[in-house]
């Protein structure tokens, strides 16, 4: 439920049971046979509507559906999920109309099913299936939902269906002085409600595409182009929505905060005076990053944190003298202290990227869904700049952001002159540094048989972002030895062909964030070299692109921009110690590509009875918006890491 | 820091009122016993697995369940959590759980924290609910104990012991309790039959330190490789419970079920001959009607209560033009009755190897298809059962809408099905399929350029599986998707192409499809220095996903039997002239034979490979043979043929 301005009186209005009839289906919609522009289709919707009535608290949805081939029969499944108590399915009508016009009315049975229910909260669905149902079918059906509360509408211009006609209609709530607002979300080509003058608004789209998603893009509702609702109160408007709920947040920080001399003690306690503020700062953070994270404990149950004597924090004193906290409270905490040793420090709330980019004129508080520190230092030649920490994610390094809150939207919650009541804000962007990237080097170094065996060791180092991730990865899932071992071998496999076995010798740096977490591998791959009568032919490197960014960079048809969580850089050097009495006959050329924010080197080089490779891969920023250059740039990096050297090998009797 | 909440199933699950109380005696008991050493791998192990089966006169039984998990990693959590279904005709009179957690107090979580739910993947909607209940605190050392008890009448008496499971079971243990003068038969699969100990009309079994089953890639269906025992129980007087003692009997049992549902009416009647009309043989009316409804009733299961095992009526599936497996084949063998070709119920399961040919129960099937009395005519059918007395049987699977009449879907090839008869049932053994019911032949007709390119088209013709798979996933994408297939398929070879065109032929009917399609791939030929690399393999991998070689426990289950064949023509740049060429392979094993040669015809380097698997289950004892076979295809598929620049 989004949070509107004004909260609307729950009560249920009558339903009112509209017409019987269903209007009349045009003779070109039961003869279609095939979707428009010739791309295949199963089935596809030739009429939506959405209507939502604010004054009787419903929402009328009604679908027109032709089938198109034998799958999109399954279109004729109908499920229509409610949480009981909130929402209620009434109305419900359907009928399947054949090519012919012949008409069957459903007077089936509807099953409601149960997909959770936990004490009085019920998750159901209504479900049933129409009669009849072949190529060339319409189904249509409609139904009324009647909501509890309203305020939260929204229209969702694409559907999973290619939709030849779309109308989405609302009709506000009567209530003085209060105005019924739209939110667009991700709209594109002009496409805007018609707001009449009943304040009620109408919206009607033909040809709209289905809704498909790609792998390596931005997050789903960035996706979904809609129209979210709101109402508007006397003197209220978006801006001071963000007003008031940043002041509400800054009051609520400022009140946990409490005053830096509360933790004066504390701070004297973790740096000392002749520490510069650097060295304060680390130390600080170092030391509230021990402090028990509970966000990492979310399987526990609320008897649990009972059990163990959890209570609720209700300031920054209650989380030091316990030495435990959420995620929030632990990076409050940070912030306390470094303001008891003077910093000017401040809790930020963050928009993250985990679940889109931040959407100003949409009212929904939950779009700041992290949190983190900012402290203010002043800059050796004059002015300031702003340091972004946020000990709360474990084994962060110092200086370093976990990819979520970089490059994002945030809000900076200072307090004025430390006094709880004078609160202020600012909206920021947190940057997201070329050094907050992600890095893989791996160093290998290999013989090769003259069976075309090549068998050695590898030592793969990750930082940055790369290192993170394996860090909190073992940290929520709690790794032991043997998983740690298991989730690197599988990293390592998906880097080389098929076939490789891989074993773990030795890893180290998974708790400590100043170092990189390193692991050293024994890799045998049987066949790695063809072997012919003359010559082995060695692949120059062992190692490829990862087979599912692979995989997404190789379509035409994409869609989609490319979305990373963070950029990244792979660097190789690998040394192949060829089979004695063989020599390196032909190398290929050195590969070089560049495309803007990317580049590819692969080069190699011929020492006696050696051949020595060197490949880096970077990839510096998040957001690529064409997807061509990507593909071209990606289909350039596999054909660089597939050459081929030729090393001549004597020949043997009967080859 | 994310401070995202959590999904609603997760949070329900989450959402338990555990308190602080007394355990039973029985958990508390193997709280501190000791325990083996087992791999550094094993998640948890099953402390004690305990059911006592308790029949009434009626019929009526009680079950009681006892289960104990201690969690030993924390991929081992998942134990915390354990699920029991019911129905409406089930009560679930006792449901309670508590934790042990290392060093502590123990919690206890009652029935009414259990979260419910009523998905079924299968089903649009089944009657059958489960109750889940989460203990907290489930780390590493955890003890995690579960106890229930359900009452109700099972439709047959007969109960399934699956005492092996994923992870290492301590103590499994099966008591029955029968009224006097009933008798009970136990059927133990993959495991040496072990006699029970016996009291006063109670017996009991107890197994101690099962291993855990590990999952090896293409491993044989869960149920042909799990130890567990079939248990029939004979009532004292048969009118009170239907007993099951034979094959027959279960036959029975379920021809009487499904006998009321074959009746005609007018409009089954007047359809059928619509579908009939103009099919001039009997074999043409069988194609008629099978293909009827193959296409036309869509699959839709709604089973509730004896609806799991009992048909709808022919004439209301007709009607609706829907129904699950049993429905479709019911029917069938109504309309095919109607213009005069006898057929019968043939209870399957939908993976081969499940069912256990010694325990007689109707709980070995999960799927239902048709033998049906062969029409006069001599079409080709690789689905046949020669039946001593029926003679000739078509098997058919009217649900399966990618396998046409005349063939099998892989997994019912090679199974064991219940012929359900009016005098009852039998258990026969469907075929195996030969390699030519599943063939793919793919060519190219490609030029190579002297800059690497290469471009041309390439044609394949599909049957079989290699047909039905490639009609799933192409006629289930829309829009941009199937192109998205087709370069996925490309791009597992080539690394850098272009698609200019791909069409499918026959992607809606049943018998052969072809695809044929046009690229070009710049920078195919690899160019070190004079040298000029081509892999003639071009496309396609025939290779098995078999994981690391190491000691393999179970056979090898293959799809089916097959034969696959590339032949690749590449015209070579004139610029260009051939310096070596991948030697020759063939390797001939029982279980497959590979063939692979490249050869100049003029200007041309011919390629063609040749792929035949004619066992689909590989025993263990030739897993080396096989991972050996497999390597060398492998190794074959990244040769390349060396040109050298003309001087």
């Amino acid at each position: 439920m989004k949070p509107t301005f004004l909260f609307l009186s729950a009560f249920f209005a009558p339903a009112i049971l509209i017409s019987q009839q269903w209007p009349v289906i045009p003779a070109d919609e039961l003869q279609l046979t095939r979707a428009p522009r010739g791309l295949r289709r199963n089935a596809i919707l030739l009429y939506r509507s959405l209507a939502f009535d604010d004054q009787k608290k419903t929402a009328e949805a009604h679908l027109r559906i032709k089938i198109l081939t034998e799958e999109g029969r399954e279109q004729a499944n109908i499920e229509i999920p409610f949480v009981k108590g909130s929402t209620e399915i009434a109305d419900l009508r359907a009928r399947t109309v054949q090519p012919d016009g012949k008409e069957q009315a459903f007077d089936g049975a509807v099953y409601e099913k149960t997909i959770v229910r936990a004490r009085k909260f019920r998750y159901l669905a209504k479900t049933f299936t129409l009669p009849d149902v072949q190529v060339g079918s319409i189904l249509e059906y409609r139904y009324t939902i009647k909501r509890k509360e309203v305020g939260d509408a929204s229209w969702h211009l694409q559907h999973e269906l290619y939709t030849l006609h779309a109308r989405f209609s609302i009709k506000p709530a009567k209530i003085e002085g209060v105005s019924l607002r739209a939110a667009d979300m991700n709209v594109r080509d002009g496409v805007l409600p018609k707001w009449n003058a009943d304040g009620s608004a109408t919206l009607e789209l033909d040809n709209v595409p289905a809704l498909e998603s790609e792998e390596y893009t931005l997050p789903e509702r960035e996706l979904m182009p809609r129209f979210e609702f709101y109402y508007e109160g006397p003197g209220s408007n978006i801006e001071t929505y963000w007003t008031d709920t940043f002041q509400a947040w800054a009051e609520a920080a400022e009140r946990f905060l409490g005053k830096p001399k509360d933790l004066a003690d504390a701070a004297a306690s973790i740096v000392g005076a002749s520490d510069s503020s650097d060295q304060k700062l680390r130390k600080i953070y170092a030391r509230v990053q021990q402090l028990r994270n509970l966000s990492h404990e979310g399987g526990r149950t609320s008897q649990e944190l009972k059990r163990q004597e959890i209570k609720e924090n209700k300031n920054v004193r209650d989380v030091w003298a316990r030495g435990y906290g959420v995620g929030a409270e632990i990076d409050l905490l940070f912030v306390a202290l470094a303001r008891a040793a003077g910093f000017d420090a401040s809790f930020v709330r963050y928009a993250g990227r985990n679940q889109g980019v931040f959407h100003r004129n949409l009212p929904d508080r939950r779009q700041f869904n992290g949190v983190l520190a900012a402290v203010t230092l002043p800059k050796q030649g004059g002015g300031a700049e702003d340091i972004f920490l946020d000990p709360a994610v474990p084994t962060l390094r110092y200086g370093m952001l976990d990819w979520d809150s970089t490059g994002v939207t945030g809000v900076r919650l200072r307090s004025a002159d430390s006094r709880p009541a004078a609160t202020s804000y600012e909206f920021i962007s947190i940057p997201n540094r070329h050094e907050w990237g992600g890095s893989i080097l791996r160093k290998s170094v290999f013989d090769l048989d003259s069976a075309g065996r090549l068998w050695g060791t590898v030592t793969v180092s990750f930082d940055g972002q790369d290192a993170i991730l394996w860090r909190k990865q073992a940290k929520e899932g709690d790794f032991d030895e043997a998983t740690k071992r298991e989730e690197l071998e599988g990293a390592l496999k998906a880097w080389v062909i098929d076939g490789a076995r891989v074993k773990l010798l030795k890893m180290s740096g998974w708790e400590d964030s100043l170092e990189s977490l390193t692991a050293d591998f024994s890799v045998e791959i049987p066949d790695f070299a063809t072997v012919t009568p003359r010559r082995l032919m060695v692949p120059v490197t062992a190692f490829r692109t990862h087979h599912l960014l692979q995989d997404a960079t190789q379509h035409a048809n994409r869609m989609f921009a490319f979305y990373f969580k963070y950029a990244w850089e792979e660097d190789d050097d690998t040394t192949i110690r060829l089979p004695a009495g063989t020599d390196t006959e032909e190398l290929p050329a050195p590969v070089s590509r560049e495309m803007p924010k990317a580049s590819y080197q692969s080069s190699w080089e011929k020492l006696p009875g050696v051949l020595h490779t060197k490949r880096r891969l970077a990839i510096n920023a998040i957001f690529y918006p064409d997807p061509r250059p990507v593909r071209e740039f990606f289909s350039d990096v596999r054909v660089g890491d597939e050459n081929i050297a030729l090393v001549h090998r004597p020949a043997r009797d009967g080859n | 820091m994310i401070s995202a909440g959590f999904a609603i199933l997760t949070a329900a699950l989450l959402a338990s009122s555990s308190a602080r109380a007394a355990a039973p005696d029985w958990l508390r008991a193997l709280v501190s016993a000791p325990l083996p050493s087992y791999p550094a791998k094993t998640d948890a192990v099953i402390l004690l697995d305990e059911r006592v089966i308790s029949v009434k006169e009626n019929g009526d039984i009680k079950t009681n369940r006892r289960v104990a998990f201690k969690i030993l990693r924390r991929e081992g959590s998942q134990y915390g959590r354990f699920s029991v279904a019911y129905d409406p005709d089930t009560r679930l009179t006792f449901l309670r759980a508590w934790c042990f957690p290392a060093g502590q107090a123990e919690y206890e979580v009652k029935e009414k924290d259990a979260v419910e739910t009523g998905l079924s993947r299968e089903s649009l909607y089944s009657d059958v609910r489960r109750k889940i209940l989460s203990v907290p605190a489930t780390d590493p050392g955890s003890i995690a104990g579960f106890e229930y008890e359900q009452r109700n009448r099972p439709f047959l008496p007969q109960y399934e012991w699956d005492f092996q499971q994923r992870i290492p079971v301590r103590k499994a243990r099966l008591v029955l309790q029968l009224p006097t003068g009933w008798e009970f038969k136990p059927v133990w699969r993959n495991f040496t039959a072990k006699e029970p100990v016996a009291a006063a009309n109670q017996w009991s079994w107890e197994l101690d330190n099962l291993p855990g089953i590990e999952p090896e890639d293409l491993m044989p269906a869960w149920r042909a490789v799990a130890s567990q025992m079939g248990l029939s129980y004979f009532a004292k007087d048969p009118s009170v419970v239907k007993n099951q003692a034979n094959w027959r009997d279960v036959g029975a049992w379920y021809g009487s079920l499904a006998a009321p549902r074959l009746s005609a009416t007018p409009s089954l009647a007047s359809i059928t001959s619509q579908v009939v009309a103009g099919a001039t043989t009997p074999w043409k009316r069988l194609e008629a009607l099978s293909a009827f409804v193959q296409k036309e009733i869509r699959y839709v299961a709604i089973p509730i209560g004896i609806g799991s095992h009992q048909p709808h009526a022919a004439a209301d599936v007709l009607a609706n033009r829907y129904g699950d497996c049993k429905d479709k084949v019911t029917l069938l063998k109504a309309m095919l009755k109607q213009v005069g070709i006898e057929s019968y119920y043939l209870l399957v399961d939908s993976e081969r190897g499940a069912v256990n040919p010694d325990f007689a129960s109707v709980l070995n099937f999960d799927h239902v298809v048709l033998a049906i009395r062969r029409p006069a005519g001599d079409e080709a059918v690789f689905a046949l059962v020669q039946h001593p007395v029926l003679g000739d049987l078509v098997v058919f699977d009217p649900t399966d809408d990618l396998t046409p009449l005349g063939t099998l879907p892989d997994s019912e090839q090679g199974a064991y099905g219940l012929l359900v008869r009016e005098d009852g049932g039998e258990l026969l053994r469907l075929p195996v399929h030969s390699p030519s019911a599943c063939r793919l032949i793919r060519t190219g007709a490609l030029k190579l350029l002297a800059d690497g390119s290469l471009s041309g088209t390439v044609k394949e013709i599909r049957w079989g599986r290699f047909a039905a798979e490639t009609r799933r996933v192409y006629r289930l994408a829309e829009g941009q998707t199937q192109a998205k297939i087709l370069e996925d398929f490309v791009g597992r070879s080539i690394g850098q192409f272009h698609l200019t065109s791909g069409l499918i032929d026959n992607l809606n009917g049943l018998e052969d499809l072809t695809l044929t399609y046009i690229f070009s791939a710049p920078n195919y030929g690899k160019t070190t220095g004079p040298m000029l690399l081509l892999r003639p393999r071009v496309l396609g991998q025939k290779g098995l996903v078999l994981g690391e070689k190491k000691d393999r426990r179970y056979s090898v289950s293959l799809a089916s039997n097959s034969v696959e064949s590339d032949i690749f023509d590449i015209e070579l740049p004139a610029e260009y002239e051939v310096d070596e060429l991948p030697r020759p392979v063939t390797s001939d094993y029982p279980f497959a034979r590979y063939t692979s040669k490249v050869e100049m015809r003029g200007n041309t380097l011919h390629y063609e490979r040749h792929y035949l698997t004619r066992q689909v289950e590989i025993p263990r004892e030739s897993f080396d043979d096989l991972w050996n076979f497999q390597r060398l295809i492998s190794a074959d598929e990244r040769g390349y043929a060396v040109l050298r620049k003309r001087p």
